[in-house]
C-alpha cells in the first residue's frame, strides 16, 4: 500500500514537472515569434480600416484647403518619430541608435515645420475671407 | 506595451483623424490644426516614457535642433515657396523612415522583433517595404520640390531609346527575379 502511494507521489511530481516544462516552452515559444502572426492580422486589420477612413475624410475637401491638408498631413506623417524613438531608445551607442537620432532629427523638423506651415497658410485664408 | 500605452495611441490616432477631418472646412481648419500639435504631442510623450527609451539627453538634442531648424524655415520662408517646402519637409520623413528601418535591422530587440540575425520573415518584409516606400517619399519629395521651386522642368523626362532602355531593365529584372525564385 506505501509502495504505491509512494509511487503515486513520484509519479505526480514528474507530471508537475512536466506541466512547468510546458509551461516554460510555450512562453518561449509565445517569445520568440514575438505574438507576430497576431500582429500581422492586427496590422492589416489597421492599415485596412485606415484607408477608409482616409477615404471618407478627405473625399469632401473644399478645393482651397487642398494646401493646408497637404501641410497637415505631412506633419502628421512624422509620427515616425515613435519609431525613431524607440530606435534612438538604448543607452549604448550603436549603430542602431544613431540611425534613430538622425530620424528624430529628421522627423522632428518636420512636425515643428509642418504645423507651422499649415498654420501660416490658414492665417493667410482667415485674412482673404 | 501596456493598457494605458495603447489607450493613449489610440486617443492620438483619434485626435490625427479628428485634425484631418477639421481641416476638410474652413471654419474648423485651425482646430483641426490644433488637435494634429495635441495628437503628436501625445505620441512623443507615450513613446519617450516607454521602459526601452533610456537615452533623453540625445533624444532631447536631436529633436531640439530638428525642431528649431523647422520652425525657423517655416517661419522665414516667403508665403509664395511653402507648397515646395511642404515637399521637401516630406522628403525627409521618407528618409526618416528608411533610418527607422535600418535600425530596426541592426537592433531589433529594441522594436521586439526578435535579436540580430534571427528576425522573423513578416518583419524582415514589413522593413523590406517600409524600406522602399520610405525612398521613394523621400526620392520623389525631392523632384516634386524641384519642380515647384524650378529647379527641375515640369516637362516629361524623355530621351533617345528610352523605351528600349525600359525594355531591357524590364528584361533584366525579370532575369533577376527568376533567379531569385529558382
Amino acid at each position: 500500500m506505501s509502495e504505491i502511494s509512494i509511487q503515486l507521489e513520484n509519479l505526480s511530481f514528474k507530471a508537475q514537472q512536466l506541466s512547468d516544462q510546458a509551461s516554460q516552452l510555450a512562453l518561449a515559444a509565445v517569445e520568440s515569434s514575438g505574438g507576430h502572426s497576431d500582429f500581422i492580422i492586427f496590422g492589416i486589420t489597421v492599415l485596412v480600416l485606415a484607408c477608409f477612413v482616409g477615404y471618407y475624410v478627405v473625399w469632401s475637401v473644399t478645393p482651397a484647403l487642398h494646401s493646408p491638408l497637404m501641410g497637415v498631413t505631412n506633419a502628421i506623417s512624422s509620427v515616425i518619430i515613435v519609431g525613431a524613438l524607440l530606435a534612438a531608445g538604448p543607452i549604448d551607442a550603436t549603430i542602431s541608435k544613431y540611425f534613430g537620432l538622425a530620424a528624430v532629427g529628421l522627423a522632428a523638423v518636420n512636425i515643428f515645420g509642418g504645423f507651422v506651415v499649415t498654420n501660416r497658410m490658414l492665417s493667410m485664408f482667415k485674412k482673404k475671407s | 506595451m501596456s493598457n494605458l500605452t495603447s489607450v493613449a495611441y489610440l486617443v492620438s490616432s483619434v485626435l490625427f483623424i479628428l485634425s484631418l477631418r477639421g481641416l476638410s472646412h474652413p471654419t474648423t481648419a485651425r482646430r483641426g490644426n490644433f488637435y494634429g500639435i495635441v495628437g503628436m504631442a501625445i505620441a512623443i510623450i507615450t513613446t519617450v516614457s516607454n521602459p526601452g527609451v533610456l537615452s533623453y539627453k540625445e533624444i532631447a538634442i536631436a529633436f531640439v535642433i530638428g525642431g528649431l531648424i523647422g520652425s525657423v524655415i517655416a517661419v522665414r520662408i516667403q508665403m509664395t515657396a511653402l507648397p515646395q517646402l511642404v515637399a521637401a519637409f516630406h522628403s525627409l520623413v521618407g528618409l526618416a523612415a528608411v533610418f527607422v528601418a535600418a535600425s530596426a535591422f541592426y537592433n531589433p530587440s529594441a522594436f521586439n522583433i526578435g535579436t540580430v540575425g534571427n528576425i522573423p520573415l513578416g518583419s524582415l518584409i514589413e522593413m523590406a517595404i517600409g524600406t522602399a516606400i520610405g525612398a521613394v517619399t523621400f526620392t520623389g519629395s525631392i523632384i516634386a520640390f524641384g519642380k515647384l521651386q524650378g529647379f527641375v522642368s515640369g516637362n516629361p523626362l524623355v530621351f533617345k531609346g528610352q523605351h528600349l532602355l525600359n525594355l531591357i531593365l524590364g528584361f533584366r529584372d525579370n532575369r533577376i527575379n527568376c533567379k531569385i525564385l529558382y
